[in-house]
């Protein structure tokens, strides 16, 4: 009998990773079916793909039209020009920049390690500033406090990131010269790269000085990315914290004689931060998008940036190479949220 | 010691602002419990019952507030306690057990932690991880949750509604109480379940002598386990009295209706007859007898004035004019 | 069937139709009452009102030409500060255009790329997840599939992609915001219809020889309108800062024709001269946006309080 329920325990850990493996598994279609699109994009824009691939600006030589044309399979069918460019794909060839004269997975994975900082850094913000503000507003729903930062909430939903972007630099780089308002790191100070992200590299080599400088780069543009996404968990959060306040394993804990704290942080919060979570990944989406706009105004060297000069360089390879990261990266994360929703949600089923 | 009473409520008051005006959930309901002793609480759904549990623990939540009386546990009047002192109070001396057991268990948190909680909270183990678990498993076999080793770490959701409850009552044993509310505990259970975990209350009873109150609307669920059985209308205490002296001459009209509502096997085959009418709007309860309105047998008299208790046989208080009147044979 | 079959069905649907309309016309008056009854959400409505009007009539409340400047009154502060002039209410930007004014005629752009691109999206969203839903079999596949797919890109980034595609413009604009914007009407119409369609009246409709596309467009949709409305509203907002971000990358609106984003985007080479190019067109869209976005909320809380969790 014991045997016999312990067999159950652990199939319930198999039937757990199953559902994970199920999981990981839909995502390969959707990734096929964005490279699809993607590939799709460069055939329906008019023009010869030749030309729009080497851009408008580039004096292609005859060799490299050429080379182009057998590299892309140009004088083939569609589908077999689209099997060719999956290929490609799955071997991490995102093609070639011509305006760049750079491998396209080359220029992305340079500019990769910014962005992640400044989206990290947005997310550790927000969650800063939205899990006490959920929290507090729901426990003293209808108090000042919650007033005040649902009021707050509902501007930072409003809140144009651009905007708010410049607000910042006005108020902090330009009337209090008090933190920088653009780059990543100012020319005087030196640092060794290991990771690429400059706060990391500061604390792995001990420079203080570095690790400094690069947090002050750092505050304005990732407080301005995370102020949208803060303002979205916190409204989310005290609502859920709101529901689950109300229920009856809440009352229970408190007959148990379990402190205030014990009760909210324990609890509630744990239940409260399921359907969150949720909205966390979705905002993944948003940080992603928003980096683009974040990245213009602060001048930050990362894959935004990249894409949006592209643009108006007309790369289509490096653009369709960076809408192709970006979608892939969302549908990753949305998958680590959807784990994590499962590791936090016993009663799971994906 | 043993003469005091376990439980002493003294003109408890309950009220809860509305809209409408103030709601007299408890209404000047006075009544002791003795130590080890098994007392029911009956009524409709909407009377005060749960009410008046969840007063007795503090835990009636804003706006809701407790207006006046006392509540004395062992002399103590808890009203006047700290929140600190009231907090080592519930669970460890008072411990409750809610109606719905699914909704009742956390469900983020396997069903051990749940019941060990309680044992962390009041140090009971003084926070040794081993001993605590081994107390658990205890308690886990005590209310007869079979292989408790494995079901540890179980979540609430794989308990069944049954398993659920027990482990429900293994969380408010946990500390050994002296007093045990337990509201409703099997109204959302099927009837063969619902009898093992009357047996597994009695059983409480009787080996640790834990006093229980016993919160239900079903009549004959409080006459099967409780020594004593008071009835609740509207708010307030209507008849309370040993569980002989009220199902077998109930003396409040209410009372009466209640026993004719329930379907009898053994019983002389009468009509069931349910009572005529509703209950009050408790936003504006009558100034008089709160039964009056479906009364068949009210006078003038119950609208307008508070009817006092009166004392029809030692023990047995009934509030109706009728009892007086009659003194004491209806 | 006999022969007055059909006139008896089209006399039923004047009939329903005169029914309807009185419905419809109390539930407005009760929305009215409601809205008179929330101080805030009708302010909210009073300010997009304004927005609307200012749009509308651009032309004959400024007195400045929107796109063609003085050099010579290049970054003339708001009337307030020490050297600002009250021709120039909140200052002139690089060009010596008047702000004001053109923050006025950006309204045009920021309303009509909202509502028009909101409006595609609810028709063809509310078209396909209809069919979809009503329908189910392979169109409902095909089309739930390619809506899965669409989510799988953040919406600036699709926007951003299909822009760098098709180059910027008003209609491109249009076209890449609805191109995504659809899905969300889809999903939720569907999923109304898929849930009405089981309903007894829709049974009763079909016993009684109605059409397929009658029962869609007489018996199903009037259910879901309620829904569909207050999204839009609240989607309306995000579909106009959309339309700034893109305008303030370069891929929207081109200059010289005002739009917000562009403005905003134009001052940032002179914070550290003239701080109000930047932040006027800015608080204009975040006004606009709050109001909406107040509005919608409100609706909602009226209307369709199930949607409250998203």
């Amino acid at each position: 009998m014991g045997s016999l329920s312990t067999a159950f325990g652990s199939l319930g850990i198999i039937m757990k990773a199953v559902k994970i493996l199920e999981r990981v598994l839909t995502t390969i279609p959707i990734m096929f079916g964005v490279a699809i699109i993607v590939f799709f994009f460069i055939r329906l824009t008019p023009g010869d793909p030749v030309d729009i691939m080497l851009g408008r600006s580039a004096a292609a030589t005859q060799r490299e039209i050429e080379q182009l044309r057998q590299q892309f399979h140009l004088d083939e069918p569609l589908h077999v020009q689209l099997g060719y460019f999956l290929g490609d794909a799955l071997r991490g060839n995102l093609g070639y920049s011509y305006i760049r004269n750079k491998p396209v997975i080359d220029l992305l994975t340079e500019r990769l390690p910014a962005t992640i900082e400044m989206t990290l850094g947005a997310l550790f913000i927000s969650l800063i500033i939205a899990l006490p503000i959920g929290i507090l507003s729901a426990v003293r729903q209808n108090s000042l406090l919650d007033r005040m930062s649902m009021a707050g909430a509902f501007l930072g939903i409003s809140m144009p990131g651009f905007w708010l972007g410049i607000i910042l630099i006005l108020f902090f780089a330009v009337r209090l010269q008090v933190l920088p308002a653009q780059g990543r790191l100012s020319y005087d100070v030196p640092l060794q790269e290991v990771t690429g992200l400059y706060v990391l590299d500061s604390l792995l080599t001990g420079n203080g000085r570095a690790l400094e400088d690069s947090l002050k780069h750092l505050f304005l543009p990732s407080l301005t990315l995370g102020a949208g996404v803060a303002a979205i968990i916190a409204r989310v959060l005290r609502s859920s914290m709101l529901e689950v306040l109300r229920s009856d394993y809440i009352k229970l804990a408190r007959a148990k004689g379990a402190s205030e704290w014990g009760v909210v942080m324990k609890h509630a919060l744990r239940n409260a931060l399921i359907p969150t979570i949720t909205v966390v990944g979705l905002q993944v989406g948003v940080l992603l998008g928003g980096n683009m706009i974040v990245e213009t105004v602060f001048s930050w060297p990362g894959l935004g940036r990249l894409v949006v000069d592209a643009i108006f360089n007309r790369d289509f390879p490096l653009i369709q190479g960076a809408v192709m990261i970006y979608a892939i990266t969302f549908v990753l994360t949305n998958l680590v949220v959807d784990i994590l929703y499962t590791y936090l949600n016993p009663k799971i089923t994906l | 010691m043993e003469n005091t009473p376990l439980l002493e409520l003294k003109n408890l008051t309950t009220v809860f602002p509305t809209r409408r005006g103030l709601v007299y959930a408890v209404a000047d309901v006075s009544l002791s419990l003795a130590h080890s002793e098994r007392l029911g609480i009956v009524g409709e759904s909407g009377c005060g019952k749960s009410v008046t549990m969840l007063s007795i623990l503090r835990l009636i939540s804003a706006p809701g507030r407790i207006a006046s009386g006392q509540i004395l546990f062992q002399g103590r009047d808890l009203l006047q306690l700290s929140n600190r002192e009231m907090r080592d109070i519930r669970g460890r001396d008072i411990a409750m057990v809610f109606q719905d057991p699914l909704t009742s268990l956390n469900p983020a948190f396997p069903v051990g932690e749940q019941i060990r909680e309680s044992l962390r909270i009041h140090h009971i183990a003084h926070n040794h991880f081993a001993r605590e678990k081994e107390r658990v498993l205890q308690l886990m076999t005590e209310v007869g949750i079979s292989s408790p080793m494995d079901r540890y770490h179980d979540y609430p959701h794989q308990f069944s509604g049954g398993m659920q409850q027990r482990a429900l009552i293994a969380i408010a044993l946990a500390c050994e109480p002296k007093l045990l509310l337990a509201d409703e505990p099997t109204t959302s259970l099927d009837v063969t379940i619902q009898a093992q975990i009357m047996d597994l209350m009695r059983r409480i009873n009787d080996v640790r002598g834990t006093a229980i109150i016993l919160v239900t609307h079903n009549l004959d669920l409080a006459a099967e386990f409780c020594q004593r059985i008071a009835v609740m209308y509207a708010g307030r205490l209507v008849e309370i009295g040993a569980t002989d002296q009220v199902i077998e001459s109930p003396q409040h009209p209410y009372t009466r209706g209640l026993l004719t509502c329930i379907p009898r096997i053994v019983a002389p085959r009468t009509r069931i007859e349910p009572i005529p009418g509703n209950v009050p709007d408790l936003a504006a309860v009558p100034p008089g007898c709160a039964f009056a309105e479906r009364c068949s047998f009210a006078q003038p008299i119950c609208q307008n004035e508070l009817v006092p208790f009166f004392e029809v046989a030692p023990g047995h208080h009934v509030r109706c004019v009728r009892v007086n009147a009659a003194g004491g044979a209806v | 069937m006999t022969a007055h079959a059909p006139t008896r069905v089209a006399r039923g649907w004047d009939y329903t139709l005169r029914i309807r309309l009185r419905l419809w016309w109390r539930a407005l008056a009760e929305l009215g009452y409601e809205l008179w009854q929330r101080p805030f959400v009708l302010m909210g409505g009073v300010i997009v009102a304004l927005f609307i009007l200012a749009a509308i009539f651009a032309d004959q409340i400024t007195i400045h030409d929107p796109t063609r400047g003085t050099l010579l009154l290049r970054f003339e502060p708001p009337a307030w500060e020490a050297e600002g002039n009250w021709k120039y209410l909140l200052g002139t930007d690089d060009q010596g255009r008047d702000l004001l004014t053109r923050i006025i005629f950006g309204t045009r752009v920021s309303l009509a790329v909202g509502l028009l691109s909101v409006a595609i999206s609810v028709f063809v969203g509310t078209a396909l997840g209809a069919l979809a839903g009503y329908y189910r079999g392979w169109l409902d596949e095909i089309l739930s599939r390619f809506a899965d797919l669409l989510l799988a890109f953040p919406f600036l980034i699709f926007a951003i992609g299909v822009m760098a595609f098709l180059g910027p413009g008003f209609v491109n604009l249009i076209m890449a915001l609805a191109f995504k914007g659809w899905v969300e009407f889809y999903r939720l119409v569907r999923g109304e219809v898929l849930a009405e369609r089981t309903k007894e009246y829709v049974d009763g409709a079909r016993v009684a020889g109605q059409s397929d596309a009658a029962i869609i467009a007489s018996e199903i949709l009037p259910n879901v309108i309620q829904s569909v409305f207050v999204l839009g509203t609240l989607r309306l907002g995000y579909m106009i800062i959309m339309e700034a971000s893109l305008s303030f990358l370069g891929l929207g609106i081109q200059p010289p024709t005002p739009a917000w984003g562009s403005m905003v985007s134009s001052g940032r080479d002179y914070l550290l001269t003239a701080w109000w190019v930047s932040t006027f067109p800015g608080l204009a869209l975040l006004l606009l946006v709050v109001a909406i976005n107040v509005f919608g909320e409100g609706l909602r809380d009226i209307l369709d309080p199930r949607l409250k969790i998203e």
